[in-house]
């Protein structure tokens, strides 16, 4: 099968507030989809419920032909799934180049190095602020700092939760873009999952729309 | 004039044993939010278990140095089996938990070794060159030594893969367990170095306080002093936190309260910090958003 991440009946609950209730949903190799809802849709519990993140999931989950349901976070992270966070989750004490080889901390390949050069390639503003600890950048420079530490992990899937929230138009474009480009360029780009508010996304931005509906998303 | 000096030299060579026990407070403040109380005990029991090692008739720096293994396992092995179990429970649960590994620590070691006062060897020669009026060699060696530790404890911290993983273990968790850190193990391992550094402090400490159950309890009460005054949770204030305390302790011995209730100078200074300054000298007052 070629999808990365399937998900088959899953429910979601915080404690006993259950938020998604047998939910699918499938994501291809390589593709890129998007999440769209207002709040309350259950587009970050979609996205924590594959990270075992915060949740209590029940159904299948599943990375490629892996079941991942259950697993520790830290498991699943090292399986190749890079989760950006609401609120970026950057460790704002560490300078910004320890944040990036912190994304690439479980890698044991050479290509760390020139997978840290392509990522200041795509980033420039990061480069400039290699040293710089990553609690003074600013909004945009913090969230993309967040996708270039998620990129260093050299994952299958990428997660993006909200990455535009709080941005400013011209941000959020140039950051798309750049998605845009990591897709179109690297051979074997990661699938990308992200979760946006906005019900009508500008048709810049990449990926098959889905909304949320009973069953799932689609 | 050569009082003062004097006292204020011991001053320093003391503090930095209380630097050193601070940092390992520090530490594993700086990871769990949870002040170890059993950290002097842990140090203390570590001490006794170099004792053992040379009175099996190993030489006293591989003695030292294999006490230094002891006491990262033994340490790891208390957070793993036991600390971890209750870290999601609440304060009070973690601070009983602590105290009755204090009071296990302190009652197997009585058991164990005896309770006689026992002379802990120093390695640094009665007679050595580096010695002079003001300075015994012992006192000059254990300064450097603690010195060297905490040196090599920064480094690590700042220069290595790992050392920057139980970095960011400690400041977020989460974000940690996001690119793949087992948060768990690092804890495990802050608590490891933790005692190592314990350990250290005790060796270093035992040929002047004695070696004997009670030797740390005293010096742990110093130790939280200096943590609290250097900033609970800056690791550069430990050490800082220690001189001063160190220096503190003996001029208000020697000058002020007089030698028997120096230790209530180190509980003034609690108190004082808590209330006028709870961030210590050189902490940041958090602010956190409800």
């Amino acid at each position: 099968m070629s999808a990365i991440l399937e998900l088959r009946r899953v429910d979601a609950s915080y404690g006993p507030v259950a938020v998604l209730q047998s939910i699918d949903l499938t994501v291809e190799k390589g593709e890129v989809v998007a999440l769209l809802g207002a709040n309350g849709a259950g587009k970050t519990t979609t996205l924590r419920a594959v990270s075992n993140m915060m949740v209590r999931t029940g159904g299948e989950i599943r990375l490629a032909d892996q079941r991942i349901d259950g697993l520790a976070t830290e498991r699943i992270a090292r399986l190749g799934v890079a989760h950006v966070p609401e609120g970026r989750g950057t460790f704002e004490a560490l300078t910004v180049e320890e944040n990036l080889q912190l994304g690439s901390y479980v890698r044991r390949d050479r290509d760390v190095g020139r997978d840290l050069a392509r990522v200041y390639g795509y980033f420039s503003v990061l480069a400039e602020r290699r040293r710089q600890q990553a609690g003074t950048l600013s909004g945009g420079e913090q969230q993309m700092l967040a996708i270039a530490r998620a990129l260093m992990l050299r994952p299958r899937l990428l997660l993006l939760d909200e990455p535009s929230f709080g941005l400013a138009p011209l941000v959020v474009q140039k950051i798309f873009g750049i998605l845009g480009a990591i897709n179109r360029d690297a051979t074997r780009a990661p699938a990308c999952c992200w979760s946006s508010r906005t019900p009508g996304s500008p048709s810049s931005w990449p990926g098959t729309p889905l909304s949320s509906r009973p069953g799932g998303w689609s | 004039m050569e009082g003062f000096l004097h006292q204020l030299l011991l001053g320093l060579a003391s503090g930095s044993i209380y630097g050193g026990v601070a940092l390992a407070l520090v530490m594993i403040f700086k990871a769990t939010h949870h002040v170890n109380f059993a950290q002097g005990e842990l140090a203390m029991f570590t001490t006794y278990i170099s004792w053992s090692l040379i009175q099996a008739g190993a030489p006293y720096w591989v003695a030292f140095a294999l006490t230094l293994g002891g006491a990262f396992l033994l340490g790891s092995l208390i957070q793993v089996a036991i600390v971890r179990r209750v870290q999601h429970a609440p304060v009070l649960t973690v601070v009983i938990v602590f105290i009755g590994l204090l009071i296990i620590l302190n009652s197997l070691a009585g058991w164990l070794f005896g309770h006689t006062t026992i002379d802990f060897p120093s390695p640094f020669p009665a007679d050595a060159w580096y010695g002079s009026a003001y300075f015994s060699p012992h006192e000059v060696g254990m300064t450097v030594v603690t010195l060297a530790t905490l040196a090599l404890v920064y480094a690590f911290f700042r220069y290595t893969r790992l050392g920057l993983a139980m970095r960011a273990a400690a400041l977020n968790p989460a974000s940690s367990r996001l690119v793949g850190i087992r948060v768990d193990r690092m804890l495990a391992l802050g608590w490891g170095f933790a005692s190592l550094l314990g350990a250290v402090a005790g060796m270093m400490a035992a040929p002047i306080v004695f070696l004997e159950p009670n030797m740390m309890v005293g010096i742990l009460v110093y130790a939280f002093a200096a943590a609290l005054l250097g900033g609970i949770e800056n690791p550069w204030g430990a050490p800082i936190g220690g001189f001063i305390v160190g220096v503190m302790e003996n001029l208000a011995g020697a000058y002020v309260v007089g030698t028997q209730i120096k230790l209530a100078v180190a509980l003034f200074i609690i108190v004082a910090v808590l209330v006028f300054k709870p961030s210590g000298l050189f902490g940041r007052r958090s602010v956190v958003r409800v």
